[in-house]
């Protein structure tokens, strides 16, 4: 009887030629494929490897379960760092004046509506993935070219102050006993 | 009498304590419903029959007088209960028959065949007591029933019998104003209902919740695996209690998680943790759990677990993490979920939608306005209240202002936004921005100006480049007070010092460049203005065109500056040149004077041992300390000196 390791020798060395892989898994057990330098875009997703102690060797046997995002948005973050991993890092602007056009690739990938954009910053926020949050902010904030007061709070769905006056009063006092 | 059998089970879906011990009560009750409504649609119809044979023979006895009375209350008993049997089978199968809830129109429904059912059946009861006596007394004496006393006797009874229950009925409304009003009525009333109605002949039958042991095991044991959610009951259970250990305590013990386990030691470490982060602030847990879909979900778990019925669930999670967070309507899908055994699946981002902007956290939301542009943010804080103090606070840079003070009119320029111009007509001010037009009455345009000026400038996190002010003589009103806190308009009057009135407000050290440019005399203005800290923290300074006549001194310590000196003597710039050589932070500098002032041969052997360039002219000096190399550039119009390396 001989103990032999569980893994051939040849796909370790496989799995070595090849660019590291992750595996991915949304809160609703879509399973997405994502590569080493992909993934150090997401704060929270690199900050989990390396504590999990996620390995070249293991990677693709323990995915990486993250509950907080379905697969819809998975799939657009997963599309966006694939797109952006060898990007040189931009320095932080500090002038918003700075002439910043979203690249087409982009922009098509958020032309999305407003919930699923939203949904996706959400995610985006809690992936910790700054350049895709700098560019959903963008095409929010693009939103509001050349538009009026009114318009905005119909495009974001903001309810205006007697709306949300009526909304503390209701939850603050109790209303008087009913007939 | 037909279909006396029934067992009139009133349902009143007013949920109360699910108790283990009830369940097999509540499982007959739940299936009794469906023999009840077809034996009531029998006694209906029966009754109707029953009702037309007694109209046909009522002449010929008195007594069926009575019988059509006790035949026509059954008739509303039966009839109440059919009607309330449909209704509870058809919440039956819509599954919705655990729901606590109660609006206008349940309870009236509710309260009006209650009160139908009540009239019916003790009408027939009495009138059937009434009946027998009548009968005893009529074998006594022959003809002792006559149609009058039927007539009366029914009348008395059905009178007597519809006061009674109209008072109870009363009672029953009473009590309702007399409980506050709540989308949901809390346990003690609930209990009490109970107890009346079951004093008052009807039975309360409350539908159960149909969720197994076994489900509830696997939620409490999802709660107890993740740490956050973890977190989030310790704020939910410290919000309702004052002690942390208290609260800690309090749902550990409900999660059958032993004291001083290994799991209660990490929970009670990163509960305290996370406690000191915030400082204990109560206030601060509720928005925790507000901001994090998560912990509302856990929250609302965690109610659920506790069984007690949806309505004291809602008032206290409402009370705990705040109105209006969820809504009745979502929070009972919740319960119902739940109910279902979906808890260890609860998906967190996707269940909750995100219709609108407000619902994103307040950190993402100042993230979207940062990457806004200026025109944008400024329309932005028109559009609700709550974004005016996300816009007004949000970190805002700025390239450039530009105001231009005349005595007709102000015009400011923000970055690349179209110019604003605050024209003065007589007592109107007229706005005009981009050709959009604003009149307002009864006001100066400098006050219109700086007042609208003052919406960026009162922003704590605004950083501005540039400002450039521009006055022409002659105007009106001047502005004094606190750049960027606070600008107001002050009376102009001959002594109004243009400099001063923006330079002290400037924050010393953030200020790098000052460039004046006068054409007039201002140098007793000037006396003050090198006095600022201002002035003296500076870096570069610009007043080629404009006349500085005050000592040297007080440029000395600009790394560049560049002056106009009317009276410039050779003396001044050996000692200068001097003064200069020796600074350490000294890089450049422009004296400008009147041409041929100076003596210019007369100052190149006053300077020293220097090298002529022989191309450009220039004079170097090289010092043998330090090792530095300063040029010197005599020119008819200027002099300037520079650090070479």
């Amino acid at each position: 009887m001989s103990v032999e390791p569980e893994v051939p020798i040849v796909q370790v060395e496989e799995v070595r030629e090849n660019p590291v892989l992750y595996k991915i898994i949304s809160s609703d057990n879509h399973v997405f494929t994502i590569s080493e330098h992909a993934v150090k875009l997401s704060k929270t997703l690199w900050d989990l490897i390396t504590n999990l102690g996620l390995t070249a060797e293991n990677a693709l046997d323990n995915p990486i379960p993250v509950e907080n995002v379905n697969g819809k948005n998975m799939e657009t973050i997963v599309q966006f760092c694939e797109r952006h991993k060898y990007d040189e890092e931009e320095p932080e602007y500090t002038n918003y004046i700075r002439e910043f056009v979203l690249p087409e690739w982009d922009r098509q990938l958020l032309s999305i509506d407003n919930e699923e954009l939203f949904q996706l910053i959400l995610a985006t926020n809690y992936l910790d993935i700054q350049k895709l949050m700098d560019y959903c902010c963008r095409v929010i904030g693009d939103m509001a070219k050349d538009k009026t007061p009114e318009e905005l709070r119909i495009i974001y769905g903001i309810p205006t102050d007697a709306e949300d006056d009526a909304l503390e009063r209701s939850a603050s006092d109790s209303p008087g006993p009913s007939g | 009498m037909i279909g006396s059998n029934i067992r009139p089970w009133v349902f009143f879906t007013v949920s109360t304590e699910y108790q283990e011990s009830m369940k097999a009560f509540f499982d007959i009750s739940g299936g009794t419903a469906y023999p009840n409504l077809i034996l009531s649609i029998f006694g209906v119809v029966t009754n109707l029959i029953h009702v037309y044979f007694l109209s046909q023979t009522l002449k010929k006895h008195p007594v069926f007088a009575c019988f059509m009375v006790i035949g026509i209350a059954d008739f509303f008993q039966f009839f109440s209960v059919f009607v309330i049997e449909t209704v509870v089978v058809i919440n039956y199968i819509d599954n919705r028959n655990c729901v606590s809830y109660i609006n206008m129109a349940d309870l009236i429904f509710k309260l009006t065949s209650l009160y139908l059912y009540w009239c019916g059946a003790t009408t027939a009861s009495w009138m059937i007591i009434m009946v027998a006596i009548i009968q005893g007394q009529d074998l006594k004496v022959q003809h002792f029933l006559t149609q009058r006393h039927a007539a009366t006797v029914s009348k008395v009874t059905v009178t007597a019998v519809t006061i009674l229950k109209t008072f109870v009925l009363f009672t029953l409304i009473l009590l309702y104003c007399q409980v506050e009003y709540e989308a949901c009525i809390s346990t003690e009333y609930q209990e009490s209902m109970k107890e009346f109605f079951t004093i008052s002949g009807g039975t309360v039958a409350v539908a159960p919740r149909r969720v197994n042991n076994n489900n509830y095991l696997q939620m409490s044991e999802y709660l107890r695996k993740n740490p956050e959610a973890m977190l989030s009951l310790f704020f939910y259970e410290h919000i309702q209690n004052e002690k942390p250990y208290e609260a800690l305590i309090r749902f550990t013990k409900f999660l059958k998680i032993r004291e001083n386990s290994h799991e209660y030691n990490l929970i009670m470490m990163k509960a305290k943790t996370e406690k000191d982060k915030i400082n204990s602030d109560r206030l601060k847990m509720q928005n925790i759990i507000q901001n994090d879909k998560n912990a509302i979900h856990y929250c609302i778990l965690y109610e659920f677990l506790q069984k007690k019925p949806i309505g004291q669930s809602y008032k206290t999670f409402c009370n705990t993490v705040g109105k209006g967070v969820v809504d009745y309507k979502e929070f009972k899908n919740f319960f119902d979920r739940f109910a279902r055994g979906n808890a260890p699946e609860i998906e967190i981002l996707g269940s909750g939608s995100v219709h609108s902007l407000p619902t994103l956290p307040e950190e993402i939301l100042v993230k979207i306005v940062e990457k806004s542009g200026l025109k944008e943010r400024l329309t932005l804080r028109k559009v609700s209240r709550c974004f005016r103090s996300i816009v007004d606070e949000s970190k805002l840079i700025c390239q450039k202002i530009d105001i231009r003070f005349t005595d007709l009119f102000t015009e400011i320029c923000i970055e690349s936004l179209p110019m604003i111009n605050y024209q003065q007509k007589s007592e109107q001010c007229v706005i005009d921005c981009g050709g959009n037009r604003t009149i307002l009455n009864g006001e100066r345009h400098i006050e219109c100006a700086l007042r609208d000026l003052n919406t960026i400038l009162k922003n704590p996190k605004f950083e501005l480049r540039i400002l450039k002010t521009t006055f022409l003589l002659g105007i009106p009103f001047l502005f004094n007070g606190f750049i960027p806190t606070e600008w107001t308009p002050i009376h102009w009057n001959d002594d109004t010092e243009p400099i001063l009135s923006i330079l002290p407000f400037l924050k010393p050290g953030i200020l790098e460049k000052i460039r004046i440019k006068m054409d007039v005399d201002f140098s007793e203005q000037m006396k003050k203005v090198v006095k600022l800290e201002q002035w003296k923290q500076a870096i570069e300074l610009d007043m080629r065109k404009t006349h500085f006549e005050l000592p040297l001194e007080h440029l000395t310590h600009f790394k560049r500056f560049s002056v106009f000196i009317p009276k410039i003597t050779e003396e001044q710039v050996v000692s200068i040149k001097e003064t200069l050589f020796k600074s350490t932070n000294f890089e450049s500098c422009s004296l400008n004077y009147y041409e041929d002032e100076l003596d210019l041969e007369y100052i190149q052997s006053k300077v020293g041992p220097h090298i002529q360039d022989n191309n450009t002219g220039a004079l170097l000096f090289k010092d043998q300390e330090t090792k530095t190399v300063f040029e010197i550039q005599l020119g008819d119009e200027s002099i300037d000196i520079v650090r070479k390396c």
